[in-house]
C-alpha cells in the first residue's frame, strides 16, 4: 500500500466528513477514482450508518447519574477531614513519637510529592500503615489505594519536570500492584476488584498520556501499565498470585 | 481547543458546571465510538455513561499534555470497550460468519444499518475496528484517532486504508454468498 494513496484517501475521507460529495473527490484524483470510489463509498456508508443518537431518556438518566457523584463528591470532599483524622490518628501518633516532630508535619506530609522534603513521612505514614493492618486483603486494599496515589505523583512530577523522580514512582507504583497480586484473596476481593477496576481506566489512560509524552518514562510506564493488566487479570480470576 | 483546556481547568477545581459542559460536548460520539466497538445498546449505554463517571474520578490527574481532554476520554472509552469485550471473549478475535446479508448498492445509497456495520466490522482486526469507530462514528480527525491510539499518523493512515479494504471485501463478500457466486 503506497503512503501516497493513504495520503490522497485520507484526504478525501476528510473532505468528505466535512460534506464535500465522492463526485469532487475523484475528480481530483482521476488516476485514482477507480481504487478510491469503493473505499469512500464504504467509508459513507459506514459514517451515515454509526451516526446514531442515543435514547433521550437514557441521556437524561446518565446525566443524572453523574449530578449525583458530582454532588456525593463535594459532600465527601466536605466529610473527608474530620474522617482522615481519625483513620489516621494512630500512625500519625506513632510518626510523631518516631520522628519527635510537630503534628503539623506529619499531617502536611500527606499532600506532599516526591521530590519535597516531607515526601519520605508520607511514605512512613503509609509503610506504618501497612504493618498496623492484619489481613492480607487489608494490606492489598491500602496498596491499591496507594497505587491511586503513585498514578497521581508521577503526573505531577512529569509535569514538574522530575524524569527521573517519576521513573522512581513508576517502579514504587509496580511494587504495589505486585503486592495486591500476592496478598489479594478470600473474603472482600469483590470490593477490592470493584475498587480496582473503578479506578483502572483513568489511571490507565494517565499513564498511557503520560508515556507518549515522555519517551524516556516509556519503559518503566509499559511496565507499570503491564502490571496494572496483569493484576487486573489476576483480580478477575479471583487469585492473586 | 482553548474553550476546552478553561473548561478542564475549571472542571479540575470542582466546577460542576463546566463538567457538565464537557459532557453534553462528548457524550453522543463517545456513545457512537463504544456503540459500534461493542454492539448491543445495553453494554453501550452502560459504557458511556461509566467513561463519564471514570472521568470524574480521575480528572484531577488529567494533565494537559500533548493529548487533549477529548482524546483522555477516548482512551478511557477504549479501555473500557477493550475490557467489556475482553469479559466477553470477543477482543482479537475475527468475526463469526454474517447474519446480515446486503448489497453494495445498499451500501452505496447508504443504506447500511448500526447492527449491520457492527457484525460487518467484527470481521476486522481490533485496530481496524478501533480506527473505523473513531474515524466515522466518533467522526475524529487522524490526528486525534492517532492520539487516542497512542500511534503515529501516518500509522493510522495505513490502518485507516487497510481497514476500509477489509470492510469493503467483507461486504462484497456478503453480497456473492447471496447470490450464490
Amino acid at each position: 500500500m503506497s503512503r501516497e494513496f493513504e495520503a490522497i484517501l485520507d484526504e478525501c475521507l476528510q473532505r468528505l466528513l466535512e460534506g464535500e460529495s465522492v463526485e469532487h473527490c475523484l475528480a481530483r484524483y482521476p488516476e485514482q477514482a477507480a481504487e478510491l470510489e469503493p473505499l469512500l463509498q464504504v467509508a459513507l456508508a459506514a459514517r451515515e450508518a454509526s451516526a446514531i443518537e442515543p435514547r433521550p431518556e437514557f441521556k437524561a438518566q446518565a446525566r443524572y447519574r453523574l449530578q449525583s457523584a458530582l454532588t456525593t463528591g463535594v459532600k465527601r470532599r466536605q466529610r473527608r477531614g474530620l474522617r482522615l483524622r481519625w483513620q489516621w490518628a494512630l500512625p500519625l501518633a506513632i510518626v510523631l513519637f518516631l520522628i519527635l516532630a510537630g503534628g503539623s508535619t506529619v499531617a502536611a506530609s500527606s499532600a506532599s510529592l516526591p521530590d519535597e522534603h516531607l515526601y519520605p513521612v508520607k511514605t512512613r505514614v503509609e509503610q506504618i500503615r501497612l504493618w498496623l493492618t492484619p489481613t492480607d486483603m487489608g494490606k492489598a486494599r491500602l496498596h491499591a489505594q496507594f497505587v491511586n496515589r503513585r498514578t497521581e505523583e508521577i503526573a505531577q512530577m512529569v509535569h514538574r519536570d522530575k524524569t527521573e523522580v517519576a521513573v522512581r514512582v513508576a517502579h514504587r507504583l509496580e511494587a504495589h500492584l505486585q503486592q495486591i497480586r500476592r496478598r489479594a484473596h478470600g473474603p472482600g476481593i469483590h470490593d477490592l476488584r470493584q475498587f480496582l477496576q473503578q479506578h483502572a481506566a483513568g489511571n490507565l489512560a494517565t499513564l498511557q498520556a503520560l508515556e507518549e509524552e515522555r519517551p524516556a518514562l516509556r519503559p518503566a510506564l509499559e511496565r507499570a501499565r503491564e502490571a496494572y493488566l496483569e493484576t487486573l487479570q489476576a483480580i478477575q480470576g479471583g487469585e492473586g498470585k | 481547543m482553548q474553550e476546552e483546556r478553561s473548561l478542564v481547568e475549571r472542571a479540575q477545581r470542582g466546577d460542576g458546571e463546566a463538567f457538565a459542559r464537557l459532557y453534553e460536548e462528548n457524550f453522543d460520539r463517545i456513545y457512537r465510538y463504544i456503540a459500534l466497538r461493542v454492539g448491543g445498546k445495553a453494554d453501550a449505554e452502560d459504557l458511556t455513561a461509566q467513561v463519564f463517571l471514570k472521568a470524574l474520578e480521575s480528572i484531577a490527574s488529567f494533565r494537559w499534555r500533548g493529548v487533549s481532554f477529548s482524546a483522555w476520554l477516548f482512551r478511557i472509552a477504549r479501555n473500557l470497550a477493550i475490557d467489556q469485550l475482553r469479559k466477553k471473549g470477543r477482543e482479537g478475535r475475527l468475526g463469526d460468519e454474517p447474519v446480515y446479508h446486503f448489497d453494495l448498492a445498499a451500501v452505496a445509497e447508504k443504506r447500511l444499518t448500526m447492527e449491520q456495520l457492527v457484525i460487518a466490522v467484527e470481521g476486522l482486526t481490533p485496530a481496524q475496528r478501533d480506527v473505523i469507530a473513531l474515524r466515522f462514528a466518533a467522526g475524529l480527525s487522524i490526528t486525534e484517532t492517532a492520539k487516542v491510539l497512542g500511534k503515529r499518523e501516518g500509522a493510522v493512515k495505513a490502518l485507516q486504508h487497510s481497514a476500509l479494504v477489509a470492510l469493503r471485501k467483507r461486504l462484497y463478500r456478503w453480497r456473492n454468498d447471496e447470490q450464490g457466486i
